[in-house]
C-alpha cells in the first residue's frame, strides 16, 4: 500500500487511489468542477491541479493515482498559481449574472471564485454567448453559463443509461445540448441539475421561486416508490419549493428520480381540499367545520351500520400512507367489526393470498443487488416502477451481471436486458414453458431463448428472481406466482419482491390486508379483498388517500358502486374524484405536510418529519383516524403524540426482519378460467407518472395519453390513422394511437391510471379496435390530454 | 435514405473493426452519406446513427467536431484554400482575394448558381507546395492567379474531372 | 550532399509506389529476414534500440524503447497504429512517404507487428489526403495479394491485418490518444494518461503507435543493422531525417538528410533565401516549436539535441523559414488562429486560452493593441503551459511567447503606431 504525504500529513492508501480521494480522506479540500465520485474521471476542467514533488508540471488530483512516496502540496505557490489560472479561464466566458442566477448561493463556481480567484480578471475581449436549448419542462438551460465540465453528459451516459445529452462542436464552440432539442426523457434527468456546478442547468419548476439560502431543509422519504429514496424537502413558508436527494449510500446514493423530484408540484392542484366538505341534501358540496363534518361522519356510519351491518363496510387505504396511519386504519375498520380492508386496489386475483410472504421484501439490500450475477425480472419494469432500484440493476450489469425480463410487452430498459415477451395474453404459458425446460437441461445446445434461460438459471449459483407489480395485476396472478415459485425451486434460486408502492411493505406489516393483522398474523375471520367490494354490494366505505376510479383495475365500475353506496367517507388530499361519490371529504395532510414512517422494499424503517405547515384546515392523517376511533369509542385510540402510535405499531408488528421467506406454503389453486378470447387483447398498466394522486397532478411530469400498438397489428386491424376507438365489454373510448413495436401482435396497450381509460375496465380483457374519425374537437387537444 | 452502393460501402467499413465496435465506422459512414447527398442534414445524421445502432447524439457530436463534414449545403465545387503559416508566407491571402473577386463571394459563401463555395482552411499538409488549395479529391499546388483562372474556366466549362 | 536516402529512397523512380518497383529495390527483404531467418522479436527490438531511431512524429521518443513497452504474454488482440494525420503547419513529409514509398511504411509496420505481437493495425490518414489514401489502399491490396499481410504471412504462423482509417478533419487527431478516440468513432479528444496506450490503447487493448516516417525507417534498420542506421546520424540521434523546408526559401521541399547536418547546408539545399533577403527567424520543428532567431539558427545543426540546446525542438522536422520581409505580429496571429481553431475544447486553459491569445494577437495586428498586451500574452501563456491534458496547448503558446521574446520591438511598434513595422504588402 502506497505511503504518501499531502500537505505534510502522512497517509497510507490502497493502490490505485487518486490524489483527490486520498486528500478527501484526510479532510483536505482540493477545488474541482468536473470530478464527481459517481462518474468517470474526465480531468478536463483542470481546477484540481496540485503540486507533486518531482513532477515538472502540476497534476490533476482527480485523475492522478498516488505512487509510493509521493509528496503532494495542494496549496503551495505552484498549486495556487495553477488553480487561479484555471479559474480565471473559467470565468472569462462566464456571465457574471449571479444576482439573477438560480444557482446563486449553491454554486461551486461562485464559492471557489470567492476562495481561490485572483481578484482581477485581465480579460477584456468579447464574451461568448451560447444559444439556449429547450430541453423540456423539467430543466431550464442557460448555456452561456456552462463551463463544459461534461458532468451532465457523463451522467446521461453512465447513470441515466440513455445518451441524450452530448457536447457538440469543438474548441470554444463546444456546447452541451440534446440532439435537435429533443426533450430529455430519462426518468433520472433532474439529477443533472444537482450535478451541474454552475447555473447552466436549473430546475424549471423552481425557477425564480426563491434563493437557496432562504430555504428550510427537512429530511424526507420519497413517497413514490418502494425504494424509499431519502430526500431533502426544501420549503419557504408554507410552500414546498424543491425536493432534492439526500445522500444515503445504502438507499439512493445521491440520486432521486424525476417522480420524486417533481411530484411536489401537484400539491397545489386546483382540487386540493383544505376544509372539510359535506354533501348537502341537494347533492351540492359545502365547506363545513370539523365538528360538523365529524358529526355527519359518525351519523352516516351509524346509520349505515345499523341498516346493513359491519359486514357491508369496507376500507381502502393507499400504500403511500405511513405505518402509523395504516395501523390506525385497520384498527378502525376491525374495531367497527368489519374484516374488509385492503390496500391492493390494483390486484384482481387473490387466490395466492395465503402464500404471500409477511411483507413484499426484496430479501436483500439494495447494495447487494449490485453484485448479483443473474437476475430474472418477472413482470417488473423497474425502470419506471422503482427507478433507483433499477439503477442498482444497471450497476449489476455494469459489474458483469445479466438481467432477463419476462413480461407481457417489450420494455424500454436503459441498460442491456434480455427480454422474453409472452404472446398476447399467454404469460402463464411462458412461465410454464420455462419451467418445463428444466426437464431438458442436458439436451444439445438450444437456441430457444427460454431454454437458454433455463440452462443459465440452472448453472447459476443461487440466481435471483424478482417479482414485479405487473405480475400481481395479472388476472391469473396466482397461477403465475405458483409458476415462479416452481422455477425458483428448479433453479435453486431466491425470490425477491419488488413492492409496488412506497409503503406496500408497511401496509402488509401493519395489517392492511383482509386476511392478516399487524405483524402478518392471520386474523380469525378473513375479509374480502379489494377487488371483491364492487360486486359484494358494500354499503359503507372508508377511503384513505385513494382514488379508486383511477387506482383500481375497474375504475368506472368502482366509481359507480361507490356512488350507489349508502355512505362513503373519503379522507383525502384531493376532491375531484371523491366529489362524485363521497358523503364526507376530510382534508388530510399531503406529502411533506405530515410525519410518519415507511418500510421500504428492503425492510428498512425510515421516518420523516413534516416540512411545511398544513394548508387550511387539513389535518395529519393519523390524527383524523385517531379522532374517528376515539369518537367511535373504539379501544386503543387514546394517542396524543405520533410517537405513541409509532410505539404501538412497533409493539404490534414486532421484529419483522429484512430476510424473510418469500412464500408461505402455497395453497392448491383452483384453475382460473382461460382469458376470454376476443379480436384483440387489451393490455395496460400504470405509467410512471400516473401511479398516485400526487404525481397525477404534477403538471411538469405529464405525458400525453396514448394507446400503443404494433405497426403490423395496426395494419392487420386496418388502422391507418392516428386515432382509434377501443371497446371492451365495459365501455369504449377514443384515443390517440402510437405505433410501437414493443407491443406484441394481437394486443393493444391502453394505460390505466387515467380517468379517460377507466371505462374500459380491467387489463387483459378482450377488446376491439377500430379507426376513429378525427373528432370535431381539434385533435391537438386530444393529444395533449 | 442512402443508395445500395453507399450502404455497401458502409458495410465494408464496418467489416474493418471488431464486430462489437461498429461505432468505429461512424466517421466513414458520415463521409459516405455526405458524398452521396452533398451535405449532412439532421435526418441523414440520425439515419446514419441508426444504421450503426448508435444514439443520434453521438453521430451529431462527431459531425460537428470534424471540419470535413458539411452541415449546410455547399456548392458543387468547394475551394478549400489553406491559410496556415507556410501558405500564408507564400501569399495565400492573395489567392483568397483573387478567388473572392473572381467568384464574387466571400469566405464561407456559395455562388448563386450553386457552383462554387469558397473556404479558408487550416494546414492541409502540403506546405512545401504553397500556396495550395483542395478541391474535391485533389490538391492544387503552387497556385498563381493565372493557374486559378485556368481552373475556374475549366470548372465553369463543366469539367467533371475535378470531383 | 543528399547521400543516404532511407525513407524516401525511391522518390523519383517511376511508379515507386508499386510493389514491383519496391521489391525490385530490396523491398520486403527485411520482412523475409525477420520471418525466415527468423529473428526473434527481442532481437528486432534490440536492433531498433541500437539504431537510436527516435519517433518522427514530433516527440522524438526512442522507438526501440517504446516497442519494448508492449506487454508480452497477454491474451487478446494487440494493436499497431500508424499516425499519418500530419496536420501541423509546416509538416508535409508523411504525405510524400505515402505517395512514393507506401510499401516501405507497410513493411515497417508488419515488422513492428511481428516484434510486438500485434495482430491488427490501422493506418490513420488524415481525411484530406485522398491521393495518399488511395495509394496506400492500393499498396495494401498488393501486399495482401503477395502474402505479406493477412493470415500466415510468408507461410509462418504470424498473421497481421492492416487497414486504412480515414480522418475527417481535426489536427488534434494527430495526438495519439485522440487518434484512438477517433478510430473508435468518437470526437478526437485526447485521453488523460496514465494509463498509457501500451496498456490501454485502442478499444482498451495494448497498442503502440508510431509516425509514418518512423515505420518507414524500419526495413533498412533490419536489413542493414541498427549500427548502420545510427552511424548515418549522430549518437542518440540516429539515421536520416526528412526536413520539410517551407516558407521563404527558393526551393521548398522535403529533404532527407543525415541527422546533424548544419542548418546552413539544409538552407542551401532548399535554394537559399530569395535574392536580397536576410534570414529573420526559423521555426525548426513545426508551429508548435519555439522560434529561433535567424543568426542563432545559422549555427545550429539539425538534430534533436542541438535544436533543443538552442531553445526549441526538432519536432517533426518542419522547418519554416522567415526572411526579413515578414511581419512577425501578423504571422504569429495567423499561427495563433490555428490553435484556437484546432483545440478540442476539453481542457479549460486550452479551450479558453487559445481564443484569448488569438483575440489579443488579432487586436494587436489590427492596430488596437494596448500597452500591457505583451505582458498579458506572456501571463496568459504561462497560465496555459503545462496545465492541460495534451501538448496542443503548449504548442499554441510557444510561437506567441518565443516571438515576443525575440521580436519585442516589433510588437511594441505595433502597439505604439497601430500598424506593422514591416509591411508585408499584398501578401
Ligand atoms: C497536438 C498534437 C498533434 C500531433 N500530431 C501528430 C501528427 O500529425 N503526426 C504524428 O506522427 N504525430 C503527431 N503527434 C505526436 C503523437 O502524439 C505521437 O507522439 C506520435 O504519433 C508517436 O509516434 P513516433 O514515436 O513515431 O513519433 C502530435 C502530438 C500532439 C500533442
Ligand atoms: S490541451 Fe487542448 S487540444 Fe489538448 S486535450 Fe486539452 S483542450 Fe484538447
Ligand atoms: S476536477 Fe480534476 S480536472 Fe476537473
Amino acid at each position: 500500500m502506497p505511503h504518501i504525504e499531502i500537505d505534510g500529513q502522512s497517509i497510507e492508501v490502497a493502490a490505485g487511489t487518486t490524489i483527490m480521494e486520498a486528500a478527501e480522506s484526510l479532510g483536505i479540500y482540493i477545488p474541482f468542477f468536473c470530478y464527481h465520485p459517481k462518474l468517470s474521471v474526465a480531468a478536463n476542467c483542470r481546477m484540481c491541479l496540485v503540486d507533486v514533488e518531482k513532477a515538472p508540471k502540476p497534476l490533476p488530483a482527480c485523475a492522478t493515482p498516488v505512487a509510493d512516496g509521493m509528496k503532494i502540496a495542494t496549496a503551495s505557490r505552484k498549486a495556487k498559481m495553477a488553480q487561479q489560472g484555471v479559474l480565471e479561464f473559467l470565468l472569462i466566458n462566464h456571465p457574471l449574472d449571479c444576482p439573477i442566477c438560480d444557482q446563486g448561493g449553491e454554486c461551486p463556481l461562485q464559492d471557489i471564485t470567492m476562495g481561490f480567484a485572483n481578484p482581477h480578471s485581465h480579460y477584456q475581449e468579447e464574451k461568448r454567448v451560447v444559444e439556449d436549448k429547450d430541453i423540456g419542462p423539467l430543466i431550464t438551460t442557460e448555456m452561456t453559463r456552462c463551463i463544459q465540465c461534461t458532468r451532465c453528459v457523463r451522467f446521461g451516459q453512465e447513470i441515466g443509461g440513455i445518451k441524450e445529452l452530448g457536447a457538440t462542436g469543438r474548441g470554444e464552440h463546444m456546447a452541451i445540448g440534446t440532439y435537435v432539442a429533443k426533450a430529455v426523457q430519462s426518468e433520472l434527468s433532474g439529477n443533472m441539475i444537482d450535478l451541474c456546478p454552475v447555473g447552466a442547468l436549473t430546475s424549471k419548476p423552481f425557477r425564480y421561486k426563491a434563493r437557496s439560502w432562504e430555504l428550510k431543509h427537512t429530511p424526507g422519504v420519497c413517497p413514490h416508490c418502494s425504494t424509499g429514496c431519502n430526500t431533502d424537502v426544501q420549503s419557504l413558508g408554507k410552500e414546498v419549493l424543491r425536493v432534492l436527494p439526500r445522500h444515503n449510500e445504502a438507499v439512493n446514493e445521491q440520486w432521486i428520480c424525476d417522480k420524486g423530484r417533481y411530484a411536489y408540484t401537484g400539491l397545489n392542484a386546483p382540487d386540493r381540499v383544505t376544509k372539510p366538505l359535506l354533501r348537502q341534501k341537494d347533492g351540492e358540496w359545502a365547506e363545513v367545520s370539523w365538528a360538523e363534518a365529524l358529526e355527519a361522519t359518525l351519523a352516516g356510519l351509524d346509520k349505515m351500520l345499523a341498516r346493513h351491518g359491519a359486514d357491508k363496510l369496507a376500507g381502502l387505504i393507499s400504500a403511500q400512507s405511513s405505518n402509523e396511519e395504516l395501523f390506525l386504519f385497520q384498527g378502525l375498520l376491525r374495531g367497527l367489526g368489519s374484516p374488509h380492508l385492503d390496500h391492493r386496489l390494483r390486484q384482481q386475483d387473490f387466490r395466492a393470498d395465503a402464500a404471500m410472504p409477511r411483507y413484499p421484501a426484496l430479501s436483500m439490500t439494495l447494495e447487494e443487488l449490485e453484485r448479483e450475477p443473474l437476475i430474472v425480472l418477472c413482470h417488473a419494469f423497474t425502470r419506471h416502477q422503482q427507478p433507483l432500484t433499477n439503477h442498482r440493476l444497471h450497476k449489476a450489469v455494469l459489474n458483469g451481471g445479466k438481467v432477463v425480463s419476462i413480461d407481457s410487452i417489450h420494455q424500454d430498459f436503459n441498460f442491456p436486458v434480455t427480454q422474453l415477451v409472452a404472446e398476447a395474453g399467454a404469460d402463464g404459458h411462458l412461465y410454464q414453458q420455462l419451467a418445463e425446460h428444466f426437464a431438458h437441461l442436458h439436451e444439445a445446445p438450444q437456441r430457444d431463448p427460454l431454454a437458454v434461460l433455463a440452462q443459465e438459471l440452472a448453472a447459476a449459483d443461487n440466481p435471483l428472481i424478482l417479482i414485479g407489480s405487473a405480475l400481481l395485476h395479472h388476472p391469473q396472478a396466482a397461477d403465475l406466482l405458483a409458476q415462479v415459485e416452481s422455477i425458483a425451486e428448479l433453479s435453486g434460486g431466491r425470490i425477491g419482491w419488488l413492492a409496488e408502492e412506497a409503503n406496500s411493505a408497511g401496509a402488509w406489516l401493519s395489517g392492511c390486508v383482509p386476511h392478516r393483522g399487524p405483524g402478518g398474523h392471520p386474523v380469525d375471520a378473513a375479509g374480502l379483498p379489494a377487488d371483491a367490494y364492487w360486486e359484494a354490494g358494500m354499503q359503507g366505505f372508508i377511503l384513505f388517500g385513494v382514488e379508486p376510479g383511477v387506482d383500481s383495475m375497474r375504475g368506472a365500475e368502482a366509481v359507480q358502486r361507490l356512488a350507489n353506496a349508502e355512505f362513503v367517507l373519503s379522507i383525502s388530499h384531493f376532491a375531484q374524484e371523491a366529489r362524485q361519490y363521497a358523503d364526507v371529504i376530510l382534508p388530510m395532510a399531503a406529502f411533506a405536510e405530515g410525519a410518519g414512517s415507511y418500510v421500504n422494499n428492503e425492510g428498512r424503517l425510515q421516518s420523516f418529519r413534516a416540512a411545511v405547515k398544513l394548508p387550511g384546515e387539513a389535518r395529519p392523517g393519523w390524527k383524523i383516524l385517531r379522532v374517528l376511533g376515539d369518537s367511535l369509542k373504539l379501544p386503543d385510540f387514546q394517542y396524543n403524540e405520533l410517537s405513541e402510535v409509532s410505539a404501538a405499531w412497533q409493539h404490534a408488528v414486532g421484529d419483522y426482519g429484512m430476510d424473510i421467506p418469500p412464500f408461505q406454503a402455497f395453497p392448491p389453486l383452483h384453475a382460473t378460467q382461460a382469458l376470454p378470447a376476443g379480436p384483440l387483447l387489451r393490455l395496460g398498466d400504470w405509467p410512471i407518472y400516473q401511479g398516485d394522486p400526487l404525481v397525477r397532478r404534477a403538471a411538469p411530469l405529464h405525458n400525453p395519453l396514448r394507446a400503443r400498438m404494433h405497426p403490423q397489428q395496426a395494419h392487420l386491424s386496418g388502422i391507418q390513422g392516428e386515432v382509434v376507438e377501443v371497446s371492451t365489454a365495459a365501455g369504449k373510448v377514443t384515443l390517440a394511437l402510437e405505433l410501437d413495436t414493443h407491443i406484441p401482435l394481437g394486443c393493444i396497450w391502453v394505460p390505466l391510471g387515467y380517468s379517460e381509460t377507466a371505462v374500459l375496465g380491467a387489463a387483459y380483457t378482450p377488446c376491439s379496435v377500430v379507426m376513429a374519425a378525427l373528432p370535431e374537437r381539434q385533435p391537438e387537444s386530444l393529444r395533449a390530454s | 435514405m442512402l443508395s445500395e452502393k453507399s450502404l455497401e460501402a458502409i458495410a465494408f467499413e464496418r467489416s474493418k473493426y471488431p464486430p462489437e465496435e461498429s461505432r468505429s465506422a461512424l466517421l466513414a459512414a458520415l463521409r459516405i452519406a455526405q458524398e452521396e447527398q452533398g451535405y449532412l442534414r439532421d435526418e441523414l445524421i440520425t439515419y446514419v446513427a441508426n444504421l450503426l445502432d448508435l444514439p443520434p447524439i453521438q453521430a451529431f457530436e462527431v459531425a460537428t467536431f470534424y471540419t470535413m463534414y458539411d452541415l449546410k449545403p455547399v456548392g458543387r465545387h468547394k475551394f478549400c484554400v489553406c491559410g496556415s503559416v507556410s501558405c500564408f508566407l507564400n501569399g495565400s491571402d492573395r489567392i483568397i482575394r483573387h478567388l473572392s473577386e473572381r467568384l464574387g463571394i466571400g469566405l464561407g459563401e456559395t455562388t448563386e448558381d450553386g457552383l462554387f463555395t469558397l473556404q479558408e482552411v487550416e494546414c492541409l499538409g502540403a506546405c512545401k507546395d504553397a500556396p495550395m488549395l483542395q478541391l474535391g479529391d485533389r490538391y492544387y499546388e503552387n497556385l498563381t492567379p493565372e493557374s486559378l483562372d485556368a481552373l475556374i474556366a475549366e470548372l465553369q466549362g463543366g469539367s467533371t474531372d475535378v470531383r | 550532399m543528399y547521400v543516404n536516402g532511407v525513407t524516401l529512397k525511391n522518390r523519383g523512380v517511376p511508379d515507386s509506389h508499386r510493389l514491383s518497383v519496391y521489391a525490385g529495390t530490396g523491398g520486403y527483404e527485411a520482412l523475409r529476414k525477420v520471418l525466415q531467418e527468423p529473428m526473434a522479436p527481442e532481437q528486432i527490438i534490440a536492433e531498433m534500440k541500437k539504431s537510436a531511431l527516435r519517433g518522427r512524429g514530433g516527440a522524438g521518443f526512442p522507438t526501440g524503447l517504446k516497442w519494448s513497452f508492449m506487454p508480452k504474454g497477454v491474451s487478446g488482440t494487440k494493436y499497431l497504429l500508424c499516425n499519418a494525420d500530419e496536420g501541423e503547419p509546416g509538416t508535409c513529409k508523411d504525405r510524400d512517404i505515402m505517395r512514393y514509398e507506401p510499401h516501405r511504411l507497410i513493411e515497417g509496420m508488419i515488422i513492428g507487428a511481428y516484434a510486438m505481437g500485434a495482430t491488427a493495425g490501422y493506418i490513420f490518414i488524415r481525411g484530406e489526403f485522398i491521393e495518399p489514401i488511395n495509394i496506400v489502399e492500393d499498396a495494401l491490396a498488393e501486399a495482401y495479394a503477395a502474402g505479406y499481410l493477412g493470415k500466415k504471412i510468408l507461410g509462418t504462423d504470424f498473421s497481421f491485418d492492416l487497414y486504412v482509417y480515414r480522418g475527417a478533419g481535426a489536427y488534434i487527431c494527430g495526438e495519439e490518444t485522440a487518434l484512438m478516440e477517433a478510430l473508435e468513432g468518437k470526437k478526437g479528444q485526447p485521453r488523460f494518461k496514465p494509463p498509457f496506450p501500451a496498456s490501454y490503447g485502442l478499444y482498451g487493448r495494448p497498442t503502440t503507435i508510431n509516425n509514418v516516417e518512423t515505420f518507414a525507417s524500419v526495413p533498412d534498420i533490419i536489413t542493414k543493422g541498427g549500427e548502420w542506421f545510427l552511424n548515418l546520424g549522430k549518437p542518440n540521434n540516429g539515421g536520416t531525417k526528412i526536413f520539410s523546408v517551407t516558407g521563404q526559401v527558393q526551393k521548398p521541399g522535403n529533404y532527407e538528410v543525415p541527422m546533424g547536418l548544419p542548418f546552413r547546408d539544409l538552407l542551401e539545399m532548399a535554394g537559399g533565401l530569395r535574392p536580397g533577403r536576410q534570414l529573420k527567424a526559423v521555426i525548426p520543428g513545426g508551429t508548435s516549436t519555439a522560434m529561433i532567431a535567424g543568426e542563432v539558427m545559422m549555427d545550429v545543426t539539425m538534430d534533436y539535441d542541438s535544436i533543443s540546446k538552442a531553445g526549441s525542438a526538432l519536432g517533426a522536422g518542419s522547418v519554416i523559414v522567415m526572411d526579413d520581409s515578414v511581419c512577425m505580429v501578423r504571422t504569429v496571429e495567423r499561427i495563433a488562429r490555428f490553435y484556437m481553431h484546432e483545440s478540442c475544447g476539453q481542457c479549460t486553459p486550452c479551450r479558453e486560452g487559445m481564443g484569448w491569445l488569438w483575440r489579443v494577437m488579432h487586436r494587436l495586428e489590427n492596430g488596437q493593441g494596448r500597452e500591457d498586451d505583451l505582458q498579458l500574452l506572456l501571463d496568459v501563456g504561462s497560465r496555459i503551459e503545462g496545465r492541460t491534458i495534451c501538448a496542443l496547448a503548449d504548442g499554441g503558446v510557444a510561437p506567441v511567447v518565443s516571438s515576443i521574446k525575440l521580436f519585442r520591438e516589433e510588437y511594441e511598434y505595433h502597439i505604439e503606431h497601430k500598424r506593422c513595422m514591416i509591411s508585408m504588402g499584398e501578401h
